[in-house]
């Protein structure tokens, strides 16, 4: 399915999608927004993208496939929860704090990195389903 | 720290597996590996709760009420090493050669999900966080159950995922009743805060919620998803989750007691829906000619006597309810794997054409006779004590009704085990083609009637376990104390910000 009109729009949404994605996921620890929402927002570049301009072009475009990236962000998730307690605390705790490099100073939290898993499992995993259900090939004998 | 690894390390398996795609072979290798160590930190969960020790992880560092804690005591002990030992046993029992690679390297992983949802409801002491692991079960179970291209189990999986959805809508709106109520989801909080709540609005949001959890259990008259998925699945899945998938729905119902029993007319109606259960579960069987149907419909019938008992509100109930539940796990999952083959090797699902040449000899009659009896409850198997605390704990409730349901319902199922018997061991069709046997494996099998034999040997001190677990289940004193004195910050609200 190739149309034009989907093709010039996807050109204005897809950036922004991305962009969106990436603002809500840098938000999401001090302000409304996370690594939910920042994840939807990708997968929906993602289905756009293929939709838009054909699976083969998606997959020659993004190296990896989008099942994958939701499977390294379920090892990120699960990693985020192990790696407190080799400090001594409990499963998911996270650190902040503040550096500072010359004029630049900036907040970390190491809740981004769980976050980041979050992004890889939800924009990776509804991209996945969608590429599953329009890849599906129909045999002959089961009608559709 | 081992209730974290619990949790993670099935989710690090399947994800590693997936990630991987290992051959056949080696990703088998890899998850019978994978599969022992769960199985070992589970058995030293027991031992470390046997003395009725509460372990608590609090996570991220917040102190329960307000931060989501995992606890463990000896019920959350005794099922999560229920299912640790049916996942190596299914592990074991899933050959490439007998089932083919593709399905093979396609259950590991999901499998993994699945343990990794099982032992989260199980050890959590949060209900929202019991409706994600209930979530996160099903989604594994949609990526087991689907075979691509297969009329059948898109027939079987539609049912299944239809009313799981809409008990699991149940299960969040009852949820949010009674956060509105109770102003907690965390157990050991509700225990403090329901008893004071107002009586009409608790019977409602818990009735949502034993609705919900008995429908997931397969219960009369919420139980007619179940027959209808298990026997599109590839044998030792279906084994696995005849087996487990079911007493998520009874754990969560036991794990709820102390609140249920606030309100007698609940627990009263689990009584009614058990017996009910019991005995129409027990007829449907008996009008089956699929092994696997028949079965499924079995569940329906022993789940019955799990929820009767447990509506007794008494620690005999509760105790005979986790008893019966470690039982039938084990007997189910045996019937299961005798199930599957027999159908490989009559290359059929019917009863009625079923030739008992082929069904060879050794290890799979001496299985099914012993699963068999222990279904029906004749000493000197799990069964007979399962049948007979649940018997004895309804005499002590003087729930006569119930009772005379339950004996009822066990005279049918030695009748519907015949039924199996007789055609699958007993006669020759009239159009048999071909006598000869095709060589099956029995290792599973044999491992399936050990335990069952060890479950039946042991009954003592396993009852006993479950009968002290069951007393600190209803008592929850200790269980609220550990878990609502958890190391961690106060709560957010004091927390310099």
């Amino acid at each position: 399915m190739k149309s034009f009109l989907l093709q010039q729009l996807a050109r204005l949404i897809l950036p922004l999608a991305i962009l969106l994605g990436l603002a809500l996921l840098l938000a999401g620890h001090d302000e409304p927004g996370g690594g939910f929402v920042g994840g939807l927002s990708f997968a929906v570049a993602g289905i756009l993208g293929f939709t838009a301009y054909g699976v083969w072009r998606f997959h020659r475009i993004v190296p990896i496939e989008p099942e994958r990236v939701a499977l390294l962000g379920g090892m990120v998730v699960l990693t985020s929860l192990l790696l407190p307690l080799i400090l001594g605390d409990a499963g998911l705790t996270h650190y902040h704090g503040e550096m500072a490099a010359g004029p630049l100073a900036w907040k970390w939290h190491t809740a981004l990195f769980f976050e980041v898993g979050v992004v890889m499992i939800v924009g990776g995993g509804f991209s996945a389903a969608a590429l599953w259900l329009w890849e599906t090939p129909k045999s002959p004998g089961e009608g559709g | 720290m081992s209730l974290v690894l619990l949790f993670t390390l099935p989710g690090l398996a399947g994800l590693g597996l997936w990630l991987t795609g290992p051959s056949a072979r080696a990703s088998r290798a890899l998850s019978l590996g994978f599969g022992s160590v769960i199985l070992m930190l589970a058995l030293r969960l027991v031992d470390d709760t046997a003395e009725g020790r509460v372990l608590v992880h609090a996570f991220g560092g917040w102190r329960p009420p307000f931060g989501i804690a995992f606890a463990a005591d000896r019920l959350s002990a005794l099922f999560v090493a229920l299912h640790a030992l049916l996942l190596l046993v299914t592990l074991a029992a899933l050959r490439p050669e007998s089932h083919g690679e593709a399905v093979v390297r396609r259950a590991h992983p999901p499998l993994f999900m699945l343990s990794l949802g099982l032992f989260g409801g199980f050890l959590t002491a949060d209900l929202f966080d019991l409706f994600v692991m209930f979530e996160l079960v099903l989604v594994a179970s949609y990526l087991l159950l689907q075979v691509p291209g297969s009329r059948r189990s898109l027939a079987g999986m539609l049912p299944t995922i239809v009313v799981n959805l809409l008990a699991s809508a149940l299960f969040l709106a009852g949820l949010g009743l009674l956060y509105g109520i109770g102003g907690s989801v965390n157990v050991a909080d509700l225990h403090r805060e329901l008893p004071a709540a107002p009586q009409e609005l608790r019977r409602i949001a818990l009735g949502m919620l034993v609705v919900a959890f008995a429908t997931k259990a397969a219960l009369v008259p919420l139980c007619f998803w179940m027959p209808a998925t298990y026997p599109t699945l590839s044998a030792p899945l279906s084994a696995l989750f005849a087996g487990i998938m079911t007493k998520l729905g009874v754990y969560a119902l036991l794990r709820i007691q102390p609140l249920i029993a606030l309100d007698p007319l609940l627990s009263q109606g689990l009584v009614w829906a058990g017996g009910a259960s019991a005995i129409l579960g027990v007829l449907a069987a008996l009008s089956q000619y699929e092994v696997r149907r028949l079965l499924s419909f079995h569940s329906v019938s022993q789940v019955g006597y799990m929820v009767l008992a447990m509506g007794l509100a008494s620690p005999a109930g509760i105790a005979a309810a986790t008893f019966f539940a470690l039982h039938h796990s084990l007997v189910k999952s045996a019937l299961y794997l005798v199930a599957d083959e027999l159908e490989r090797r009559n290359a059929s699902r019917d009863l009625r054409k079923m030739d008992f040449r082929r069904a060879g000899g050794g290890a799979l009659v001496a299985c099914f006779v012993v699963a068999g009896f222990s279904l029906v409850g004749m000493p000197p198997f799990s069964g007979f004590f399962g049948k007979l605390v649940v018997f004895r704990a309804a005499v002590d409730a003087d729930a006569w009704a119930g009772l005379v349901l339950l004996v009822v319902a066990s005279v049918f199922t030695l009748a519907s085990m015949l039924k199996i018997w007789r055609f699958a061991f007993q006669t020759v069709p009239a159009d048999s083609l071909d006598p000869a046997a095709s060589p099956g494996r029995g290792g599973p099998l044999v491992a399936m009637l050990v335990l069952i034999l060890a479950l039946g040997f042991a009954a003592g001190p396993i009852q006993e376990f479950s009968a002290e677990g069951a007393e600190a289940l209803l008592d929850t004193e200790v269980y609220d104390r550990a878990v609502l004195s958890a190391e961690g910050h106060p709560g957010p609200a004091s927390e310099a910000r």
